[in-house]
């Protein structure tokens, strides 16, 4: 399920995260991606590069929703609170 | 590829390296241009020893490696599979690990972050869908993986060249040998486990000086090694004058200079006259309750092997071509780093379920003997050290070493099909088998050429069936 501008904007921005904050980040984990795309983490490298997340919502690409990928600090835009 | 150095002026390889007369020319020690060519035609072609299984235990375990002049990082994956990689970002090059050993779920470039799976795969890129607008195939841009690898009862050693013959029939009648070199010490296959970390350091002399030299130049030692003999530092102490070695009971056997002149590898080993293992004698009277655990595995192992004949895997040291030497207690790396220049580790091996203050009593006996700051070893140093400079000049060069100890002194014996032994006396014929084998690689232009069922469509007479690859298999 894919969640529209409206939702988008009621997300509640706890962090905007840097390389070492993601370090740290537990699974589990809601981010917001630059692209916009909800995303949890299911694994997390803990090298303050990478992490691997499973996507929530994406308006972007809907077939992406469900999948796990890895996600590159750079692209997180912030911590999404639970 | 190299262009082959087949002649030098009017001198070609095979006329530097003349067994037949025992001479070698320096330059083979000492020339940049045949330097450059070993790491073609030996190292990117031989099956080397990258390390140990007890190095990489768990997924995500890693430790870097050497093969040739270059760095590998050998690794276990998520999966439990052990992986061995050279060690550089397929972006642009930079070292995607960076210690020297650890546990990782991934191995990520630090120059622009492309981030490698424990399996190889290419599984992070930055900018992969805004900027690379997912066309890049990251299928085709995981890390450079070895063509083979082999785990060898513990040991693992991998190749670059896919045409390399599989690991077992490479090391012919040494595979008994290798293979009891990772057995515990009550005779248990795979039963060691290496001390952490690998002792590491470079040393300024040409790596066949001391590859070439480990398990066949025992002439040296008299001379050599008289004060580190005299110092006694030997588990026993003074003990029957000391000396730097355990002390050993008795068996009847013959011991000698053992070589494949086929593959190059060789050995100072034995034939045994009876089945079975010698008695465990008291050697660590250093160090009280040590001897305790040595003698009952001792007695565990004679009771395994009570009918057996140990041919070559029992006691002594030996060579694996091109670069690793070890014994059922240590492992000597001779790594190329330019050609006056090698890069030598040492790790040692040790029962994995030999309780600690075992552990303990052979690391420090380990360290007084070997590696940068060992008694023994640095008294081979500082000739090998010397060796190299004093032959560098011009008019050096134009001396050929000698190599005519115990020439044309050999036999063979049909209890160890396949090997050459010189036994009477010191003998130089197994540096000549390694030095007979560099010549064959330097000139090859594939497996086809070297491998000797290969290159005879048969094997000299003993082939018997057919190997994993298709050819004849010969019976060793």
């Amino acid at each position: 399920m894919t969640q529209g501008g409206a939702d988008r904007a009621e997300r509640r921005r706890v962090n905007t995260p840097d390389g070492m904050f993601i370090r740290d980040m537990p699974e589990g984990t809601k981010l917001e991606l630059k692209n916009g795309d909800l995303v949890e983490i299911t694994l997390n490298a803990r090298d303050g590069g990478w992490l691997v997340a499973r996507c929530l919502e994406s308006d972007n690409d809907p077939s992406r929703v469900g999948t796990e990928d890895w996600v590159f600090f750079a692209e997180v835009a912030s911590e999404i609170e639970s | 590829m190299v262009t082959y150095i087949k002649g030098r002026g009017d001198r070609s390889l095979r006329d530097l390296v003349d067994l037949e007369k025992g001479q070698v020319s320096r330059e083979v020690y000492v020339n940049e241009d045949i330097y450059a060519q070993e790491l073609e035609q030996i190292f990117g072609r031989a099956w080397l020893l990258v390390g140990h299984e007890s190095q990489v235990e768990n997924p995500g375990d890693f430790v870097l490696g050497r093969m040739g002049e270059e760095e590998i990082i050998l690794t276990r994956d998520r999966k439990g599979q052990i992986h061995v990689f050279l060690n550089t970002c397929r972006h642009r090059g930079m070292k995607v690990c960076r210690y020297d050993d650890g546990n990782a779920l991934v191995f990520t470039c630090p120059f622009h972050a492309w981030t490698y799976d424990t399996d190889g795969r290419l599984v992070g890129v930055p900018h992969h869908r805004d900027a690379y607008f997912e066309e890049l195939d990251k299928s085709q841009w995981g890390l450079a993986e070895v063509a083979q690898m082999c785990n060898y009862y513990g040991s693992i050693w991998a190749t670059w060249d896919p045409k390399a013959p599989s690991f077992e029939d490479y090391l012919g009648p040494f595979a008994r040998t290798v293979r009891w070199a990772f057995q515990a010490s009550d005779g248990t296959d795979a039963g060691v486990e290496l001390y952490k970390p690998a002792q590491r350091w470079r040393l300024p002399s040409n790596w066949k000086f001391g590859a070439f030299s480990f398990a066949g130049d025992s002439a040296h030692a008299a001379m050599t090694h008289l004060s580190v003999n005299a110092a006694a530092i030997g588990p026993q102490g003074e003990v029957e004058g000391g000396g730097r070695h355990p002390l050993a009971a008795p068996f009847p056997s013959k011991r000698g200079y053992m070589s494949s002149r086929e593959l190059g590898h060789v050995g100072q080993l034995a034939i045994y006259e009876q089945p079975g293992v010698a008695p465990y004698r008291d050697t660590w009277l250093l160090e009280p309750g040590v001897d305790d655990y040595w003698r009952e595995q001792r007695e565990i192992k004679q009771q395994r092997f009570a009918d057996e004949y140990l041919h070559m895997q029992s006691d002594g040291q030996f060579h694996i071509w091109p670069n690793a030497t070890m014994s059922d207690w240590r492992i000597l790396m001779w790594h190329p780093h330019g050609v006056g220049m090698t890069e030598s580790w040492r790790q040692y091996q040790v029962d994995k379920n030999a309780p600690k203050h075992v552990k303990d009593s052979k690391r420090r006996y380990v360290m007084r003997y070997c590696g940068p700051a060992g008694i023994t070893e640095s008294d081979d140093m500082e000739n090998w050290n010397y060796a190299h400079p004093a032959s560098l000049g011009m008019v050096a060069q134009r001396f050929p070493y000698n190599f005519q100890l115990g020439l044309h002194h050999n036999h063979y014996d049909e209890r160890i099909p396949g090997v050459t032994i010189g036994d009477r006396g010191p003998s130089e014929e197994n540096q000549r088998a390694r030095l007979r084998r560099w010549v064959e690689f330097m000139e090859a232009g594939s497996w086809d050429d070297i491998f000797p069922v290969r290159k005879n469509g048969k094997s000299n007479g003993r082939a018997n069936g057919k190997s994993r690859n298709g050819n004849i298999k010969p019976s060793w």
